[in-house]
């Protein structure tokens, strides 16, 4: 079964493959790039703070919501393919 | 305002004790932390934070050595490479020392820091009770220090 002519090579179970796989492969930047960016957050604060005097670290960031992290993805794959 | 710090540091030494000693807390081997023995415990260690810790499991970058900064000798990575291959990622972000070395990461890797990211076995719950133990002991204040003098 061919999708369209924009996919004249792909069988749909071809490219729903490549599309999961991009989509994974989104997802898992997007987490990628909050862990360095959460990195960056605590060096910073370690460096200007003295840590033996910070009073917490829990509890101070904003929470990522995954499920926007998951559409954001998906809206870009099929935006940019 | 602490609480859940404390909670965290004292079922940290309760589980580890080994980690009293300073000088194991500041270099940690990765080894230790990924072989099946340090999983599990770190994953007994884990679980009862679920529901108090946000993000409790989110891969987060831990420094092997408390003097030494984030780079690509100094943060625990996971090593193998994920089925789905190396392929171009550009990690961005507000244009520090961090997101440069790991476009370096990238590069020195051979591609995708993806796939270390994704196996990597730092959670955000190993990092705060880590780092937390660390604070709280002055044994971050040298990595303040050396940043005050630059």
């Amino acid at each position: 079964m061919r999708v369209s002519n924009s996919f004249p090579a792909l069988r749909m179970e071809e490219w729903l493959a490549h599309l999961f796989i991009r989509l994974y492969l989104a997802i898992e930047m997007q987490f990628a790039v909050a862990a360095v960016e959460q990195s960056e957050v605590y060096w910073n604060l370690i460096t200007k703070i003295q840590p033996s005097k910070l009073t917490r670290l829990t509890q101070s960031e904003q929470r990522p919501f995954v499920p926007a992290l998951v559409f954001l993805s998906l809206i870009g794959i099929l935006c940019c393919g | 305002m602490a609480r859940w710090d404390d909670l965290l540091n004292d079922a940290f030494e309760k589980a580890f004790p080994e980690y009293l000693d300073d000088a194991r807390l500041s270099n940690l081997t990765e080894n230790e932390i990924k072989s099946a023995e340090g999983k599990r415990r770190w994953r007994e260690f884990m679980m009862p934070f679920e529901k108090i810790v946000h993000d409790y499991n989110f891969g987060t970058l831990i420094r092997l050595n408390a003097e030494g900064e984030y780079d690509e000798q100094n943060a625990m990575f996971g090593t193998s490479n994920t089925p789905l291959g190396r392929g171009p990622l550009p990690v961005q972000s507000a244009g520090g020392h961090i997101s440069r070395w790991a476009h370096q990461a990238q590069v020195s890797l051979g591609g995708n820091i993806l796939t270390h990211f994704s196996l990597c076995s730092g959670y955000r719950t190993q990092f705060y009770a880590i780092e937390i133990a660390r604070n709280r002991r002055g044994l971050n204040d040298k990595v303040w220090a050396a940043n005050q003098k630059a």
